[in-house]
């Protein structure tokens, strides 16, 4: 009965939303974007900012369905359905309004690379795996005036 | 040429070989360091080459690959690669900087900025292809991306020209460094060489002396090692050790010049020697060795003899020769062993003062086995016959009880005594004697069954112990076939010897449960056997072991009471008709601690048997008369004292001499000692008696005939006998009656007889007043019994006589009114 209970409320505990570690932005090294806004984030994945500021096209990096950042993304940040926002990603990639490139990725490790090729790549990765050497040579920017180590950190 | 100027000579000579290898060392050093430098640039610079080649190549293919697929999961591996394979050649250029030196720095920081270019149009590149720009790639490559890596690529061939010159130039230097090198060398080997040689011929005489105490040493240490194990097995023959133990040590001994060499020991063994170590030889040489017995004689190694010639081939057979060998013998000079040692042919195995040691050792160790096994043997064993002693057939018999206990079997045990051995002994001498307990043992064991144990208990005394015996009648059996063989006569030297035996037999588990019982019990019914005249075999039985037992208690604390002085004298007085004393009949008292207060009639007839009585009678004699003695110097009037003389001492000769001698040491006179001889006693030797009798008559010694009426007395011997009294016997007294019945007409009769004869009549045994006045009536001289006195100690009578003595008298009468 007891191992029961306990399995039962495993169960529920990983089905809550609650239970998210800290995620960071990542931009590349040549972004002068080094400060955004909650909102910003919400525009750049949500796929309403199309632009960088120094005029670079925006290129999305979407982690697999199964990580963490995907569902961080999709209910922390974009506060949608997975069905939803695949659908909006389709109906802006064919809309002919010169889309955000979207490009999904398999690991923290191949999202940070992409970044540090692709000069107007973002991405959302877990803030633990910034100390990956495939991370080493990217920009995490401000959220809200903080960075992932300071507290009232929005990404959390 | 003198010492001082060779040796300068042998200086100089190191001195310039020091010098020139110093200089060669120095030119191969910088030749090595211009060749790595060389070796480093070129090889730097070749795999430059091939990076670029590789960037032609793979790197562009790697391209193609990553423009082929729009999956970013898929392009970035290649991408990986290719910028891997850049920065590669980054580095390759780096390291020819750091070594080529300034000559060279400014053609490779050429081809550095032309590379960084091309690196910077492959960023772009790249960042296309992932943002899925594949057309904007294509012509990035074509614009700017391959005119750049040309570019490197011709900046990278000037560089390569720069640095074969370069090459070229070092490769002259390194030539004449490398021949400065040679002369150096070869100037160094050469010092070498001299200083080697110089050492060792320095060194020559110092090697020879090392080499001479080493061998000292080895030769110390080998004498020292012997010494040590000489010690130890020493140490091992005087704890006894076990003799293979002790000679396997020894045959370690022998230095061993080579694998299949070992010595061997053979032991003596009865005739034989057998072989008892051989350490270290080959197992099929030892087994076969194992099968001879040698002679034990001084022939042993008789190189002619038939086993020496065999041993010698077993030997060959194995590769091996016997080398040496030593007889062992001991300190008599008789062959105890021999030594033998073991190698190949070709080898003398052991040097002459260790096999010597060796043989000295395995002597000592032998010889000491020998005489314990000897000792062991006759602690357990009788020295005479060979058998069993006591104490070995005690632990057999108490072995063969348990086994019988288990298997619930009867185990008979035979005690055997030879009759008149003592006799026989006396008679034919000790050798006599022991050849005969010699074949005794011999037909026992021949008797017997193999298991049965006969063993020599005492001196004539032999037990058996006879497993699994059946029944009594099986025990039987085996008693009448011992008795017979034994009846055979014997041949002893020059005598031929008939003896027979007394058996006794006890039967496992009826008449005991442990070995002791059993011993005692079978020695119990032989002596039984023995009182029935001997020459039978009798059984135990609990009721006869009774009477024996406390026959042997008394046998055993008679033989040291009159040491002891357990004895002692009780004196009966007699009184006359008008009950006034007419004398004291001495009585022996036996008082024992352990048995308490023993009858006259149960220690006499014993110690008659015992051969005891002749001693006991000389005391009773000595100590009356003393006694006797005293009390007349003490002014007491004695009339006589009785002293019974038996049967035994009736016979031997010297009785008279014995009471001459004893009256006269006491000074007590001839006419107041009485000897007392019993009817029976004196009729049975009246020859003898009569001898003695007379030359005692003739000192003044007085007869009387005690228990008289009992025995078979003429007439005719009664007269001619110098008796002065009878003592009527006190079965007739207590048989008295006054109406005239029982033995009162006997009795009559023996006072009439008396009386005609002029003998005084002593009644014995008077307890009643009806019998004091019955023997007064019949005319009865004198009476003794309780009813007048009972015996009493001697300080009893002084007081009595102190009553009856005329002075005394006086004396007790003054005192009487106090």
């Amino acid at each position: 009965m007891l191992r029961f209970l306990l399995s039962l409320g495993l169960l529920i505990g990983s089905g809550s939303a609650g239970n998210f570690g800290t995620f960071a932005v990542v931009i590349h090294q040549s972004n002068p974007n080094t400060n955004l806004l909650f909102a910003d984030i919400r525009a750049l994945f949500g796929g309403a900012t199309k632009q960088w500021s120094n005029g670079s096209k925006v290129v999305l990096v979407e982690r697999d369905s199964s990580s963490p950042a995907y569902h961080f993304l999709i209910e922390r940040i974009l506060r949608t359905t997975a069905v939803e926002y695949k659908r909006r990603l389709l109906s802006i990639e064919y809309s002919g309004e010169a889309p955000a490139t979207v490009k999904v990725l398999n690991s923290e490790q191949a999202a940070c690379k992409f970044v540090f090729n692709v000069p107007g790549a973002i991405a959302l990765i877990e803030s633990r795996s910034l100390t990956l050497p495939e991370c080493s040579g990217l920009v995490t920017p401000r959220i809200d005036g903080r960075l992932p180590s300071q507290s009232g950190y929005p990404l959390r | 040429m003198n010492l001082v100027l060779k040796r300068a000579l042998w200086a100089g000579l190191a001195l310039a070989g020091i010098l020139g290898s110093w200089l060669g060392a120095r030119a191969l050093k910088e030749a090595m360091s211009t060749c790595r430098s060389l070796y480093l640039v070129d090889n730097a610079g070749s795999q430059l080459e091939s990076e670029l080649e590789f960037q032609t190549q793979e790197s562009r293919r790697a391209f193609l690959y990553a423009m082929a697929t729009s999956d970013p999961n898929e392009q970035l591996p290649y991408i990986d690669q290719a910028r891997a394979a850049s920065n590669r050649v980054t580095d390759l250029a780096q390291r020819i900087r750091l070594l080529g030196g300034p000559e060279i720095g400014a053609w490779v920081d050429s081809f550095k900025r032309a590379w960084a270019k091309y690196g910077a149009a492959r960023d772009e590149i790249v960042a296309d292809i992932l943002e899925g720009n594949i057309g904007g790639a294509v012509r990035a490559e074509h614009g700017r991306g391959q005119p750049a890596f040309l570019a490197s690529l011709h900046s990278l061939h000037s560089l390569k020209y720069v640095l074969e010159s370069h090459a070229r130039a070092d490769s002259e230097l390194v030539d004449s460094t490398l021949k400065r090198c040679v002369f150096g060398l070869a100037a160094f080997a050469l010092s070498t060489f001299l200083i080697v040689a110089w050492l060792a011929h320095a060194n020559r005489d110092r090697r020879l002396a090392l080499q001479t105490l080493h061998e000292n040493n080895v030769v110390l240490e080998a004498a020292q090692k012997l010494e040590q194990q000489r010690a130890a097995i020493l140490e091992m023959v005087s704890k006894h050790a076990a003799l293979p133990q002790t000679l396997s040590e020894i045959a370690g001994m022998a230095p061993q010049s080579s694998a299949e060499a070992g010595a061997a020991v053979w032991a003596a063994a009865g005739d034989f020697l057998h072989l008892q170590v051989a350490a270290n030889l080959p197992v099929h040489l030892v087994n076969a060795l194992k099968e001879f017995l040698l002679p034990r004689s001084d022939e042993i190694s008789s190189p002619e003899s038939e086993i020496e010639i065999r041993r010698t081939k077993l030997a060959a057979h194995s590769g091996l020769a016997s080398t040496e060998s030593r007889i062992l013998h001991d300190a008599l000079g008789r062959v105890i062993g021999l030594l033998e040692v073991f190698a190949p042919a070709e080898n003398r195995a052991v040097r002459g003062n260790v096999l010597n040691q060796m043989a000295h050792l395995a002597a000592v160790g032998i010889e000491n086995a020998l005489l314990y096994e000897r000792l062991a043997f006759q602690a357990q064993h009788d020295i005479l016959t060979e058998l069993p002693n006591r104490l070995l057939f005690q632990d057999r018999v108490q072995q063969a009880l348990q086994l019988a206990r288990r298997h619930r079997k009867k185990t008979a045990v035979l005690w055997v005594d030879l009759d008149r051995y003592k006799q026989i002994n006396d008679a034919l001498g000790h050798r006599v004697g022991d050849e005969l307990l010699r074949e005794v043992a011999r037909r026992l064991k021949s008797c017997l069954r193999e298991s049965d144990t006969v063993a020599r208990v005492g001196g004539d005394e032999f037990t058996v112990l006879a497993h699994d015996i059946a029944d009594t009648t099986a025990a039987d059996r085996a008693c009448r076939k011992i008795l017979k063989s034994l009846s055979e006569p014997m041949v002893c030297g020059a005598h031929s010897v008939a003896v027979t035996a007394s058996i006794g037999l006890s039967l496992f588990p009826e008449h005991g449960e442990d070995a002791i019982t059993l011993m005692r019990h079978a020695d119990l019914a032989m002596y039984i056997a023995k009182r029935n005249g001997g020459n039978a075999h009798h059984l135990f039985s609990p009721v006869l072991g009774d009477n024996m037992l406390r026959r042997l208690q008394l046998e055993q604390e008679l033989a040291s009471a009159l040491e002891s002085e357990e004895f002692n004298l009780y004196y009966q007085p007699l009184t006359d008709r008008n009950g006034r004393m007419a004398g004291l009949e001495a009585l022996l008292r036996w008082t024992n601690p352990r048995l308490g207060r023993v009858s006259p009639a149960d220690f006499v007839p014993i110690a008659e048997e015992m051969g005891l009585i002749k001693k006991i009678g000389e005391w009773v004699l000595g100590t009356a008369c003393r006694t006797g003695a005293r009390w007349l110097n003490a002014g007491f009037e004695i009339p006589n004292i009785g002293v019974n003389v038996s049967a035994v001492q009736l016979v031997a000769k010297d009785l008279a001499a014995l009471v001459e001698r004893t009256l006269k040491e006491t000074e007590f006179p001839a006419r107041k000692l009485v000897l007392e001889i019993t009817e029976t006693a004196l009729m049975n030797n009246i020859e003898q008696a009569l001898e003695q009798m007379s030359t005692l008559r003739e000192l003044g010694v007085r007869f009387a005939i005690d228990d008289f009426g009992t025995g078979y007395s003429s007439l005719s011997q009664l007269r001619n006998l110098p008796v002065d009294c009878l003592k009527i016997d006190r079965s007739f007294v207590r048989d008295l009656d006054p109406s005239g019945s029982g033995s009162t007409t006997l009795v009559r009769g023996i006072i009439g007889l008396a009386h005609s004869l002029d003998l005084e009549v002593v009644a014995e045994g008077v307890e009643t007043e009806d019998q004091l006045k019955l023997l007064g009536a019949m005319g009865c001289d004198i009476n003794q019994g309780f009813l007048l006195h009972k015996p009493m100690p001697a300080d009893q009578v002084e007081a009595l006589l102190k009553l009856h003595s005329p002075s005394h008298v006086v004396e007790t009468r003054e005192l009487a009114p106090v």
